[in-house]
């Protein structure tokens, strides 16, 4: 055994730690004077160990201020500097818009089946001579439009008046749909007109297609966020158009789009607008996470969530 | 967070179970989930806590170092890349923010006791509590005599549990080096103690295995 008192206490301490090899450690155990050093060592440990604890309100106050610091922090610093994944949706970094022909379609997708859920609500809001009126005329609908608002039900988180969705507000994205179609993004309208409603889109539909998916609980939800996350890759669009779709609009159409279709709550991707209970909202998955959110699209006020399989 | 949404009857917000480790956890603080931040730092407070009150000494600087310590992790959190634990990385911003506390502190004009022989007699709760004070007071006074590196690799062996690979990373240092802070740190501090080794003061404690010894 080395008798330098430092070369001792080092053994002494590498063996109080675990450190030491199997050698050392039959070394420090027949060693009398190493087994007092490591009680010495031992002591001092156990010394350093013993902090008295934190008061309560110290400790809740830390943390509180701590979280304060994170609510502060800008969003896109907080969730996306380590984002750099795009599969098969459309994700942001920052205030990037990043696009794929398959996240495309997705969205391309869930525009028509939302156009075609906000014809059918308008439909029903609408139903009886007004809606006949209108259909015949494809006029001007004005006048219908201050009927649906005054008509409209009361949308089922009633104690936020400001995150109802009234009908109006429905037809209004019914045109911002039809314009995500394909056609005039840059332009809102109270109600499409009728010439825009029979489009090919809505024609190609079966109508059995054409309500929002209706999503009664959080296995629906995932059920439903699931079947966009699970889909086959869509093909890509003919070779004349074959850039992203995202890629063909203007500046003015993308933020049209992502203004309808915000992504909230540290969402990266967008499934579509369902209706959840009774209310409309837009689903989106937050990769991230590994989760499904259900949220208000003109809010970001999240309605559900449920982690996905 | 809107409040009427926890009236639908649809909504679940499910608290984040409590076995996730903190892989998980940084994952989903990163992807901006609140709650797991939450949990995380309350799952390590005491401990970055603990980690100042060693290094920063008085429980005023501790509390001020601990407080910047847990800004400073929730500031960089974003950019926390993975590549060590996520507590080796806390602990080391807490030793950093207490090693400031403590250059602040040395900056600052101190504060002297005076025994003027004029004490009042104690009862024995009283005179157990003093002697518990007494003995913070020491181990405070002969952690400052200590220098920084070997205090840093002590406490964060000591205190915050990490074994030697993770103080090496924490500080940037060779295994072996740390092997040597952490036995002369503790050395020196049993000397000025005055733990010799024929009388181990084992017995003081009452404790004869390390409360943050798994390894």
């Amino acid at each position: 055994m080395n008798d330098d008192p430092d070369d001792q206490t080092l053994l002494a301490s590498a063996y109080l730690d675990g450190e030491a090899t199997p050698d050392e450690r039959a070394l420090v155990e027949s060693t009398p004077e190493l087994l007092a050093e490591v009680e010495r060592l031992r002591s001092v440990a156990a010394l350093l160990a013993d902090v008295e604890p934190v008061r309560i309100s110290r400790r809740e106050e830390h943390l509180a201020t701590a979280l304060d610091a994170w609510d502060r922090l800008p969003e896109a610093e907080r969730t996306g500097l380590n984002r750099d994944r795009t599969p098969g949706g459309i994700v942001r970094d920052g205030s990037v818009l990043a696009a794929t022909p398959t996240s495309l379609t997705r969205r391309r997708t869930v525009t028509n089946r939302r156009l075609l859920g906000a014809a059918a609500a308008l439909v029903l809001v609408l139903a009886g001579g007004v809606a006949l009126q209108v259909a015949r005329s494809g006029d001007d609908t004005e006048p219908l439009a201050d009927q649906v608002e005054s008509d409209a039900p009361a949308a089922a988180l009633a104690d936020d008046a400001s995150e109802a969705q009234p009908a109006t507000e429905a037809a209004s994205e019914a045109a911002d749909g039809a314009d995500a179609g394909g056609q005039d993004l840059g332009q809102t309208e109270a109600v499409p007109d009728a010439t825009r409603l029979d489009t090919g889109i809505l024609d190609a539909a079966p109508p059995a297609e054409r309500a929002l998916e209706q999503l009664r609980s959080t296995s629906d939800l995932r059920d439903f966020a699931s079947a966009a996350v699970d889909a086959p890759a869509a093909p890509r669009v003919p070779a004349a158009t074959s850039a992203p779709i995202d890629d063909l609009l203007t500046d003015e159409q993308r933020a049209a789009l992502d203004a309808e279709w915000p992504l909230c709550l540290g969402a990266d991707v967008i499934v579509g607008p369902a209706l959840y209970g009774d209310v409309e909202v837009l689903v989106a998955i937050d990769e991230g996470r590994n989760l499904a959110l259900a949220y208000l699209p003109a809010t970001c006020n999240e309605v559900a969530r449920v982690r996905l399989p | 967070m809107r409040s009427t949404s926890r009236t639908d009857p649809f909504v679940t917000l499910p608290a984040i179970p409590t076995h996730l480790d903190d892989d998980t956890l940084v994952a989903a603080a990163q992807g901006g989930d609140r709650n797991a931040l939450d949990q995380l730092l309350r799952r390590h407070y005491d401990r970055i806590h603990a980690v100042c009150r060693r290094v920063a000494g008085t429980t005023r600087d501790a509390d001020d170092a601990c407080q910047e310590a847990m800004i400073k992790i929730v500031r960089s959190l974003p950019r926390f890349d993975g590549r060590s634990s996520f507590g080796t990385w806390a602990y080391r911003i807490a030793m950093n923010a207490s090693l400031d506390e403590l250059r602040k502190r040395e900056r600052r004009p101190g504060l002297t006791l005076v025994d003027d022989g004029r004490a009042e007699p104690l009862d024995d709760l009283a005179g157990e509590r003093i002697e518990r004070v007494t003995d913070r007071m020491l181990l405070d006074a002969a952690l400052d005599e200590l220098a920084d590196d070997l205090r840093a690799a002590v406490v964060l062996r000591d205190v915050a549990n990490l074994d030697y690979a993770e103080i090496a990373t924490a500080l940037d240092i060779p295994i072996g080096t740390v092997k040597s802070r952490i036995s002369r740190g503790r050395s020196a501090l049993a000397d000025l103690l005055r733990l010799d080794r024929s009388e181990p003061a084992g017995n003081r404690t009452g404790t004869d295995e390390r409360p943050t010894d798994d390894t």
